[in-house]
């Protein structure tokens, strides 16, 4: 089975329920279609390049900042504490200021030919924060929320796993690959299920204001 | 003899699925602590509400008591007082008139003047919140329902069963003001003959009932009437009896009357 079919396939799912429900959800959560988007024509491209032996390592150097200040925004506009909105901005565009230089610097080094793990990793270690924040804000507020009704709830258990999950493979990856290569590239697959798995969780997400959920006391 | 390949891979996956494991868990301990937190906030805020339409309630009973007292005291030494004059100078006028026909039409006018000032007396003490208080809710009862039958418009009884016990004058009060409410409904709207009261004191429960053979009405179209058309008497009922930690169960059909049941469990009343 070509699981990397299966993963762009979850893409253009969620970018069509994302399409159908978008009036349900805030303009934050909105924004996250432009991103679903922007994946799937960068996925897209990836693999074309690939399959034709080209250079697609330089879609990591635009991908990486564009996804962190999408997801900086969308987690800002849900933040009640007005500091932390403010902090996630700047945090944001701070990113996206070093990952400018950094391919600045790559183009000058390798002409963007290599993957820009650095960039990756602080990416991954930067989504943490916003969304161990998120779910804080979320116990700690008084409001009485149905949490399978908060489409962000989702969209941060698929990022949660997802970002867990991609952070120890691209280690164990790297580790990996001097023992043996090959298993390392076998064993990167499981990146694709998680990403499978994000999008899934990212279309309950989208759908969750419009499916019934039981709760139970 | 297993390679450095294949131990390797083991502990990957080991390592890998015990990683996911925990994030998985962190996931459902989340929601565990959430949900437990939401339920915590929810009791709280039922509460909340709860203390808040009780002092509501509590404020509204407080303003209707002291208008109805001063009501009560307005017809008491008012009127009352008006009427004795009345009487008064319909004995000076019996003495006067010396034709037979005219002193007893001065003797009737009399009688009718003494009832409406036994009437009003009576009136003012069941709208008197410290006869209520210092009677209780029986005597009460008893004081409302002769008057009504004085009326000679509708026949009343009370029927008590059960050893009786303190309910606290807060809920006597409103016990005896949802049931005036039901009898002036009776009166008012239902055009009944008859109206039994039934007060039981069981055990585990206090049950308060009134009942008419009056004209009834269908509960569906009631609570289907417009905004404007909407009268607050019946959900009065209910919400009062909610407040007191009871129920109200109205049972009525075109035709067949109405039965109003108030229930309060024993261990709701203060």
């Amino acid at each position: 089975m070509n699981w990397l079919s299966v993963y762009l396939g979850t893409v253009v799912i969620t970018l069509i329920i994302g399409i159908v429900v978008r009036k349900c959800h805030a303009e934050a959560i909105q924004w996250l279609i432009y991103l679903l988007a922007y994946i799937l024509v960068s996925e897209s491209v990836g693999y074309y390049l690939r399959t034709h032996q080209l250079n697609n390592e330089f879609l990591f150097y635009i991908y990486q900042p564009i996804e962190y200040i999408f997801l900086c925004y969308l987690y800002a506009a849900h933040f009640d504490n007005g500091g932390a909105r403010f902090w996630t901005k700047v945090v944001g565009w701070v990113f996206v200021l070093f990952c400018t230089g950094f391919s600045i610097w790559a183009w000058y080094d390798s002409q963007l030919k290599e993957e820009p793990t650095l960039i990756i990793i602080i990416e991954w270690i930067l989504v943490f924060p916003l969304i161990l924040y998120y779910f804080y804000e979320l116990y700690q507020s008084n409001k009485i929320v149905k949490l399978g009704k908060q489409p962000l709830f989702w969209i941060s258990v698929g990022n949660f796993l997802f970002y867990a999950g991609t952070f120890f493979l691209m280690g164990l990856k790297e580790e990996l690959a001097k023992v043996n290569s090959q298993l390392a590239e076998d064993l990167f697959l499981i990146n694709t299920f998680l990403n499978i798995l994000l999008y899934t969780f990212w279309s309950i997400g989208f759908l969750c204001l419009r499916i019934k959920i039981r709760y139970f006391s | 003899m297993p390679t450095n390949k294949d131990s390797l891979l083991f502990l990957t996956i080991i390592l890998g699925t015990v990683i996911l494991l925990a994030f998985a868990f962190f996931i459902v301990l989340f929601i565990f602590l959430f949900r437990q937190k939401q339920l915590k906030n929810e009791s709280e805020k039922q509460a909340l509400q709860e203390t808040y339409q009780r002092e509501l309630l509590q404020s509204q009973i407080e303003i209707q008591n002291q208008t109805l007292q001063q009501i009560g005291q307005e017809l008491h030494d008012n009127i009352g007082q008006l009427l004795t004059v009345v009487v008064m100078r319909l004995n000076a006028l019996a003495d006067e008139v010396v034709e037979p026909d005219s002193q007893q039409s001065v003797q009737q006018t009399r009688d009718l003047v003494r009832t409406v000032i036994n009437d009003v007396r009576t009136l003012s003490k069941t709208l008197d919140y410290d006869t209520v208080q210092r009677f209780g809710l029986l005597p009460s009862l008893t004081l409302e329902l002769e008057r009504i039958e004085r009326t000679g418009q509708i026949h009343t009884q009370l029927i008590t069963s059960g050893e009786e016990y303190a309910l606290g004058h807060q809920t006597e009060i409103v016990l005896l003001r949802m049931a005036q409410e039901s009898i002036n409904n009776a009166l008012k709207h239902a055009h009944a003959r008859s109206l039994i009261v039934s007060v039981a004191y069981h055990p585990d429960s206090f049950r308060l009932t009134v009942a008419d053979d009056g004209s009834g009405f269908a509960i569906e179209d009631v609570n289907a009437r417009p905004l404007e058309q909407a009268g607050a008497g019946l959900n009065n009922l209910h919400r009062r009896a909610g407040l007191l930690g009871g129920t109200c169960t109205i049972v009525s059909k075109p035709g067949e009357g109405t039965h109003i049941q108030i229930q309060l469990p024993r261990n709701r009343i203060s």
